[in-house]
Formats: structure tokens, C-alpha cells, sequence
């Protein structure tokens, strides 16, 4: 497949404004929390980080193009999620939610891959991991720029960016 | 099955709430398999096998393939709860034998029906 830049592009906008439409799903289901997307931004690498403690990321290799897809909680916003989704108060992270980021983004990103196969995007399959630690900069510092999307809900805020090289495709 | 903690930890959560009391946790379909192994010595055979999809060393899938190829356990009743919902995905988990399909994300009432049923037509008897 011969796809231009523009079109990667396009392609990249229309990945992102699926993974919004997801992440709102997935946390209203999981974890039965409503959430608001704020308006999106591009950090450069030397832009300003949002302060986060727990974070999932996952690799994505598309047909149009590669890239990253992180989401990162502050912790109480995380611990807020968890109790919602397990259904158990948690004023730390325990074993049984130590991995609930990489779940929730696993959803996130299957929802993703259901609607964009169809159109063509040939998303792998790939399996999210965690990070975590006291404001940790989780957030790619790629050469590239990263979307990041801020977002209210009733646990309180976090963020998803995305990070993509056009040119790196698989 | 599903190698996110978390996510074994809420699907236990949903079987203590229907009255399910005797549950093993796995982190791959391999790990799972030696479950089944051990159960089946132990003259505990395992009724219900709950898995995701998409784990490292041993897929769902691949444990699904193997458990209807092995006689003494193929006619164990198999979900798969997955983020893997495309269409051909799931066609693949019935052509494989998949006894239920839950794709994720889930309510607790539509995961409690789906393994319900499961259960039901198993075990008729209740």
C-alpha cells in the first residue's frame, strides 16, 4: 500500500478522534465513570509534561503509520477509576490493580483496532505495559510531536497522548 | 485466564457475586493448562474456563485449540472475554469451539448473563 504523507496524516486524525470516542466508552463501561475530552494539543519534545504517576503505553504499527499510544493518571485520579472498576475502595496501588492502566488502554486500543480494521489500517496485535512512580515523565519525548488530549471525568483528570512517525510505517 | 492482574481480579470478583466458590487464576493459556493437568489429578476437574485473547507465552486461542484437542478435556465449557472483537476473531474462536464470545469492555450484568448461560447449558441441573 502507497500512501502519502497528507494521507498519513489524515489517517493519524482519524486514529485520534476514534481513540477519543473509545476511551470514553471503555472508562463509561469499565468503570462507570463519564468522561469529557478537553481540547487536544501538540507538545514538542521539550514541551510541557503533565504531572502523572501511572501510565500504560502501547506500540502501534498501522499500514499508515507507527507510533505510541499512552494513558496516564495521577494517582488519585487512578485509584478512583480502580475503586470504580473493582468495586473495593484502594487508597494505594495493590497487586490486584498494579496492571489496571495496561487493561484499561487493552481495551481502549481493542475498540480502536474493531473500528479501524475495517477501514483498512491493519492494526496489530500488541500488549500494553505499565509505568509508574512519583511524577513520572511518561510522556514520549520523541522527536517527533505527540497529541496529547486532556480529559475530565468524575475520578478526576488524566490524559491520553499519541505519538506517530508517518514515515515509520510497517 | 488474562495476564492483567486487574482484570482476573474483577472477573473473580463477578463469580463470587454469582455464588461461584472453587476458582484458579492463570496468567497464559500454559500456566492454565498445567491448572487443568493438576485439577484433573486431583479429582477436581475444572468446569468453566473463563480466558482473554491476547496474553504472552500461550494465547487464548491457542489454549482453546489445545483443551478441544485433548479427549479429556474437550467438551469443557470455554469463554473468551477479550478486547479481540473483530469480526474474523471471533469467526476463528467458533470455528475453534468457543463456547461464548465476551468482548471487553463489560458490564457486570452482561458478563454475569454470558457465563450464566454458559453455565446453564452445561449444567442444566444447576
Amino acid at each position: 500500500m502507497v500512501i502519502s504523507s497528507g494521507e498519513a496524516r489524515q489517517r493519524v486524525l482519524e486514529f485520534l478522534n476514534v481513540t477519543i470516542e473509545a476511551v470514553a466508552y471503555t472508562l463509561q463501561i469499565s468503570t462507570n465513570t463519564k468522561t469529557t475530552a478537553g481540547k487536544s494539543y501538540i507538545r514538542g519534545k521539550d514541551g510541557e509534561k503533565p504531572q502523572v504517576d501511572v501510565a500504560a503505553t502501547v506500540g502501534l504499527i498501522t499500514a499508515p503509520f507507527a507510533g505510541a499510544l499512552i494513558i496516564a493518571f495521577p494517582m488519585k485520579t487512578y485509584l478512583g477509576l480502580m475503586s470504580r472498576m473493582l468495586g473495593n475502595e484502594y487508597k494505594e496501588i495493590v497487586p490486584e490493580i498494579n496492571d489496571g492502566a495496561a487493561e484499561l488502554l487493552n481495551i481502549i486500543f481493542g475498540q480502536v483496532k474493531i473500528s479501524l480494521n475495517q477501514k483498512g489500517f491493519e492494526i496489530k496485535q500488541a500488549i500494553p505495559t505499565v509505568v509508574q512512580g512519583k511524577n513520572i515523565q511518561v510522556l514520549q519525548s520523541s522527536v517527533e510531536p505527540a497529541v496529547i488530549v486532556p480529559y475530565t471525568s468524575e475520578a478526576g483528570d488524566f490524559y491520553i497522548e499519541l505519538t506517530t512517525n508517518p514515515e515509520g510505517k510497517s | 485466564m488474562d495476564d492483567m492482574m486487574t482484570m482476573r481480579a474483577l472477573i473473580k470478583g463477578q463469580l463470587k457475586g454469582m455464588g461461584f466458590k472453587n476458582f484458579q487464576d492463570a496468567e497464559n493459556g500454559q500456566v492454565a493448562f498445567s491448572v487443568l493437568e493438576k485439577a484433573v489429578a486431583a479429582n477436581l476437574p475444572i468446569e468453566l474456563i473463563l480466558s482473554d485473547w491476547n496474553m504472552p507465552v500461550m494465547s487464548g486461542l491457542d489454549l482453546l485449540k489445545k483443551v478441544r484437542a485433548t479427549p479429556q478435556y474437550k467438551d469443557v465449557p470455554f469463554m473468551l472475554i477479550t478486547a479481540e472483537g473483530e469480526q474474523s476473531q471471533v469467526m476463528e474462536a467458533i470455528k475453534a469451539g468457543v463456547s461464548n464470545y465476551v468482548v471487553k469492555p463489560f458490564t457486570p450484568a452482561a458478563i454475569q448473563e454470558k457465563i450464566l448461560a454458559v453455565w446453564k447449558k452445561h449444567h442444566p441441573q444447576g
